[in-house]
């Protein structure tokens, strides 16, 4: 493995290397030039009297949440012998899993287009920019025909593709033997038990006070809400990003949450932030892609129906258009699994210059896919910070849920966990299950998949949420009881 | 293909024979035994200094190390400079399995200059894999000096030396003044000299996203 001191050093260099160019940067700088006029600016102790300046200003804070939002989205760096694919996926067999499952969507989506001869991505005529400008708050009441197109796949297809899913260095023999898992996951992939469990949420133990239960009414709030709540504004007053996240281990104050997600995420909708989100709906305007009648359909299909979202129809549109043509989501690519699919420009296929990649972001939604989005909309309403908090979200959590990984947070361990817990913790359910042909994991995948949205009432998902952020993992959603 | 970073660091030529599995003599049939050995000798008998082996795995879970150095004439002994290092922290699962290592001088219980030969010792005590092995193997010789490229020379030398600053002065130093303000202009030379990583957030090629469909290589 890596040396811990060359490995500091490269995750020191990859950090400067991501923040150098940002705008936090330049504001930094631009702060510090101000501050040679202040008169306690000593020209003897520059640097120290700058750094000084810097810190009782709360610029330092912001700095510190910057590196500590980088250190939490990448990986720790490689060894530096390792190629980039190494990164995405260590392990070659799930490598070439994730490829053809992969060629199987793109064939899916191809065989889609040709049917309905329809392109994948066109300009729109200025008269159609016009009128979609004007509707753009109310996308909803379009009622366009959407009955010949249908979703790429389903959580169900890639719970098939899981389930077939082998090492072939393993031994996968026929007879049973205590290689063979019980379950519907036959990968050896090490994952948690009870004590490490215990151990690595410690918070959610029965002596911590949690919202979701310790605030309810028969509890009085002077026994721990009263104290939470004391405690969590003080933590948006300190602006810190890690307190945030070690206070939100224990749940959010419903006032406080939208606050305390931003400030983990370190979105703080700047004007250059407002900038991009009008460039991405300038382009939502320009250009039509066949991706956008499947977002269509999907929202139609699940997000309205749902008696929680219906409401917030216009706000997927807005959202989710925007996010097919996000470029900067092609960011998280050199840490997933997965590969964004690669087109040329008509006429000019295989021509290097005119290759593209499709959907700009390079992720094709699936049935349920406006899921991830709706729980936000009761959060936030302003629609660039709720597409900056659904951005970060999904390049930190989301995208593990739909790719085929060996990472602890990813869909596959989350299986494993869920069915190992359930054979250990209830072991009679698990065998009557099987018995009756209903395997577990068949029942809580989508659920899973989904991150429980849309099956659990919104404010038990909110504290659910609240979880996955306070601990930077996707384990508590496998988890079958707490 | 060798990552391998830094100046001057190119692995030494070696061959090595493939991974032979130890059988108990007289079995009829083969087993899969747990442990495997990996020799390896420089060409033509020479003899080097090892700094670092990197090497990436496949489902080994210990390796030992053993080398014979270049000693004084006669019968050359072994000697262990890694015993079992733990490279599956859970040998039935697959964590660190594919992952590439490295092997550094200071972890080694001897000295490793003028080695001959090495021999990886495999160990794969769990029954469930049906191979094991290292691959990509590469020996590191001790790097050699480079020069820093990184800055102009003349950048670090304007760095002023600790002075305490005189309460009983009227003005101030003006050598130490000019040198700060030098330093100042330094600094904003190379603020300006370092470009931006803008994002362009461009999707399209010269205006046009005609895209008709994806391809699969």
């Amino acid at each position: 493995m890596l040396d811990p001191d060359s490995g500091l050093s490269l995750t020191i260099a990859r950090i400067v290397q991501r923040l150098q160019g940002s705008s936090l940067h330049s504001q930094l700088e631009r702060q510090a030039r101000v501050s040679l006029h202040k008169p306690e600016i000593k020209l003897e102790s520059l640097k120290e009297d700058i750094k000084d300046f810097l810190k009782t200003s709360g610029w330092e804070k912001k700095l510190q949440n910057a590196v500590y939002s980088e250190l939490n989205v990448f990986p720790s760096p490689c060894h530096p012998a390792a190629p980039p694919e190494h990164m995405k996926e260590p392990l070659a067999y799930m490598r070439k899993a994730q490829g053809s499952w992969e060629k199987r969507i793109l064939k899916s989506l191809n065989s889609m287009c040709t049917e309905l001869s329809i392109p994948l991505a066109q300009k729109r005529p200025a008269s159609e920019q016009k009128e979609l400008l004007n509707k753009w708050n109310e996308m909803g009441t379009d009622e366009p025909d959407l009955s010949l197109f249908r979703p790429v796949y389903a959580p169900k297809d890639f719970l098939e593709v899981l389930m077939n899913l082998r090492n072939p260095n393993y031994e996968n023999g026929e007879q049973p033997s205590f290689r063979n898992h019980l379950g519907l996951i036959q990968v050896p992939l090490k994952v948690k038990d009870i004590p490490e469990l215990k151990e690595d949420f410690s918070e959610l133990g029965l002596n911590t006070g949690q919202l979701g239960i310790d605030d309810s009414a028969q509890v009085p709030p002077e026994f721990f809400e009263n104290e939470h709540v004391r405690v969590g504004q003080k933590v948006l007053a300190e602006q810190d990003s890690a307190a945030a996240q070690q206070y939100v281990r224990q749940g959010c104050p419903t006032a406080l949450r939208a606050d305390l997600w931003a400030l983990i995420l370190n979105i703080s909708n700047q004007p250059e932030d407002i900038l991009y989100y009008e460039q991405l709906k300038s382009n939502v305007i320009q250009y039509d892609l066949l991706v956008d009648s499947l977002i269509y359909k999907d929202v139609k299909l699940t997000a309205s129906n749902d008696d929680y979202y219906f409401v917030f129809e216009d706000y997927l549109y807005q959202v989710l258009l925007c996010f097919s043509r996000d470029t900067s989501v092609l960011d998280h690519f050199t840490y997933s699994s997965a590969t964004p699919p690669k087109s040329y420009i008509r006429g000019k296929l295989g021509i290097e210059e005119y290759a593209v990649f499709y959907p700009p972001n390079g992720v094709i939604p699936f049935h349920g896919f406006s899921m991830y989005v709706a729980p936000l909309c009761f959060l936030y309403h302003e629609p660039s910070k709720l597409y900056q908090i659904f951005r970060e979200m999904y390049v930190r959590f989301f995208f593990r849920l739909h790719s085929i990984s060996s990472h602890p947070s990813g869909i596959v361990s989350l299986c494993l966990l869920f069915e190992t817990l359930l054979q250990t913790h209830l072991p009679q359910l698990f065998y009557h299950l099987r018995e009756i042909g209903a395997q577990p994991l068949r029942i809580s995948f989508k659920w899973m998949v989904r991150a429980f949205s849309g099956y659990l009432a919104t404010d038990q998902l909110l504290l659910l949420w609240d979880r996955i952020l306070g601990y930077n993992s996707l384990e508590v959603l496998a988890v079958p009881q707490r | 293909m060798s990552g391998a970073a830094g100046p001057g660091r190119a692995p030494l030529p070696c061959a090595a024979r493939a991974a032979a599995a130890l059988q108990l003599p007289g079995g009829a049939e083969a087993a899969r035994p747990g442990v495997a050995v990996i020799d390896l000798r420089f060409p033509r008998g020479g003899a080097a200094d090892v700094q670092e082996i990197v090497f990436k795995n496949f489902y080994t879970a210990f390796l030992s190390l053993r080398v014979q150095r270049a000693g004084p004439p006669g019968p050359r002994r072994w000697v262990t400079c890694l015993r079992d290092h733990r490279l599956m922290p859970s040998p039935h699962t697959e964590e660190g399995s594919q992952d590439y290592f490295s092997l550094r001088r200071h972890q080694m219980l001897c000295d490793m200059e003028q080695v001959t030969a090495l021999r990886f010792i495999l160990r794969q005590p769990s029954p469930a894999w049906l191979h094991f092995s290292i691959e990509e193997l590469q020996v590191f010789p001790p790097a050699q000096k480079s020069p820093q490229q990184d800055f102009p020379s003349w950048l670090s030398q304007l760095t002023p030396p600790e002075q305490p600053a005189s309460p009983h002065r009227e003005l101030p130093d003006p050598e130490k003044v000019s040198t700060e303000v030098q330093q100042m202009w330094v600094l904003t030379e190379v603020i300006r000299a370092r470009q931006a990583a803008a994002r362009i957030g461009r999707f399209d090629v010269d205006g046009c996203y005609d895209v008709n469909l994806l391809s699969y290589t």
